[in-house]
């Protein structure tokens, strides 16, 4: 399956979106076969094996950038499945560009930060959004990855539950990918 | 400075504020201390009270350069959690004046008292407190040109070509030195090289000083001292100086955070801490090379002994490796051995 991902954050932005991001990719590329592009805002994005990124930089004027991303979203068009990771520069385009864009779609509210906080009319487009696309919002034990300190025991059952929650959530976005 | 000491004594009386008999910021090697990358001005950091028997910690300084330091921090330390990217990175103690009498500029903090110094607290503790912090800074990035605009002119912002040539000037400080030049040059390539990864990890808020004499910690608070030495800039500026310091300071400390690096952060965030570590001691060995002109008799041989054992650092860095501990254990001894009293009293309970 050729799947498109498209995130406003992905590390080394540091917020829990963009590490969610990351950890998205990964496990989606590991699927031999899966073929992932990560459209993002930044540049330089960590290395991720098996996934292709296009980068939007951000230090220019913001209707450039959305122009930008526009742009590299409707080159994706023939691509299977697109998965939108919620967030104001992501989900104006990806609303404009809508008639064009892959059936399959999930739209993953993983800045719920983001969700929450949209106010007037933009709260609009992620409505829009969740009708046209299917809706996902990943649980807090997707995006808290347990950290491994260095000065206690190895969080073994946290970890394994952390990699059980995954494997379960990337098989929630496959089932909902796959064509009617 | 006796006698400049006297003349800010009674501006300082005239605005209320007793010093102490006791000062221990301006004893010892405090003269020969100027930072290297921030606008190094010469103050004077005093200990006092206010008539209302509160302690103060007193910034006081008529040369230009340090006015402007004082007032750069003073910007910084205002600006730096209003920003609309930054959250409560820093808790800041209070400013209680901030006048110019005299020809001189006065700025009045309240003082934060804390129990036990930083290295005095368990292991867990210090580790905890300090990821605490570097996580509150990596918080804040200036990415878009709008940040990068407001964040400019206030903070400053080091970028990759600003990082190499600054090192180009580590390297021509130290070109006489045969043993310390080929290992600078030696850097600078690797810096040249992966200059991507410094670039990959840029636009970070970073303190360059981020060691435990400028914080306190208080009612599980962690207040930042020294605002003067806040940019932008890779993420892991402040982390190197950190570990660097720990090298000496607190190997076990140190060696908790590469462990916390290595299983928590990519190999390419790691990479890029490596990086930033080796222009860390890049600038240290230089700032101690600068101070050898200024110094004589046992200082000079501490400056050089100084410059030896972050030679050694460095060169193990550059491996991917640490200090052998006996090496560290001689410079520890030869340091205690050359230190002047006033220095070793400035220095108890400073860390």
């Amino acid at each position: 399956m050729r799947i498109t991902v498209i995130t406003p954050l992905f590390p080394p932005d540091v917020a829990r979106a963009a590490v969610y991001a990351r950890e998205l990719t990964r496990h989606l590329a590991l699927q031999a076969d899966n073929t992932v592009t990560c459209i993002h805002y930044g540049q330089f994005p960590e290395t991720v094996l098996g996934v292709t990124f296009i980068s939007i930089p951000k230090d220019v004027a913001k209707i450039k950038r959305l122009v930008h991303f526009g742009h590299a979203l409707y080159a994706q068009r023939h691509n299977d499945a697109l998965i939108i990771l919620n967030g104001p520069s992501v989900d104006v385009p990806t609303i404009l560009l809508s008639p064009f864009l892959p059936k399959c779609g999930v739209y993953i509210e993983s800045d719920q930060d983001a969700a929450t906080g949209s106010r007037g009319l933009y709260k609009l487009i992620p409505y829009l959004l969740k009708k046209r696309f299917q809706t996902l919002r990943p649980s807090d034990t997707i995006l808290n990855r347990p950290i491994i300190h260095p000065l206690h025991n190895y969080p073994t059952a946290a970890r394994r539950t952390y990699d059980q929650a995954w494997t379960q959530h990337v098989t929630d976005i496959k089932n909902l990918c796959q064509p009617n | 400075m006796p006698t400049e000491l006297n003349t800010i004594t009674n501006l300082l009386l005239e605005q209320g504020l007793t010093l102490d008999s006791h000062q221990p910021h301006s004893s010892g090697e405090r003269f020969l201390m100027q930072a290297m990358t921030t606008i190094a001005g010469q103050k004077f950091i005093l200990l006092g009270h206010t008539t209302a028997g509160e302690k103060v910690v007193i910034k006081v300084t008529k040369d230009a350069a340090g006015k402007q330091e004082i007032n750069h921090e003073r910007t910084c330390r205002s600006l730096i959690n209003t920003l609309n990217f930054a959250y409560d990175v820093f808790a800041v103690p209070t400013e209680l004046l901030h006048v110019t009498a005299g020809g001189y500029l006065i700025n009045v903090q309240l003082y934060i008292p804390q129990a036990v110094s930083f290295l005095e607290r368990p292991l867990l503790e210090q580790f905890d407190f300090a990821l605490r912090a570097f996580t509150a800074q990596e918080n804040s990035r200036a990415t878009t040109g709008a940040h990068l605009d407001l964040i400019k002119k206030t903070f400053g912002l080091m970028e990759t070509k600003d990082y190499l040539s600054t090192f180009t000037n580590f390297v021509e400080a130290n070109r006489a030195d045969d043993a310390v030049s080929p290992l600078l040059k030696q850097v600078y390539q690797t810096l040249t090289t992966r200059a991507l990864r410094v670039t990959q990890y840029g636009n970070f808020l970073t303190h360059n000083d981020f060691v435990p004499h400028n914080f306190r910690i208080k009612d599980n608070l962690l207040y930042l001292l020294d605002f003067s030495a806040i940019r932008f800039g890779n993420k892991h500026e402040s982390w190197a100086r950190f570990l660097n310091f720990m090298t000496l300071h607190h190997p076990a400390l140190e060696q908790a955070f590469l462990t916390y690096f290595k299983s928590n952060r990519t190999a390419e965030e790691y990479e890029s801490l490596h990086l930033m570590r080796l222009f860390r001691l890049g600038e240290i060995i230089t700032y101690y090379r600068q101070t050898l002109p200024k110094s004589t008799g046992n200082l000079h041989t501490l400056n050089t002994a100084r410059i030896m054992f972050w030679s050694a650092v460095l060169a193990a860095e550059l491996q991917n490796t640490r200090v052998a501990d006996s090496i560290r254990q001689a410079y520890q001894t030869t340091r205690d051995a050359l230190r002047t009293e006033d220095e070793k009293q400035r220095q108890v309970g400073l860390h």
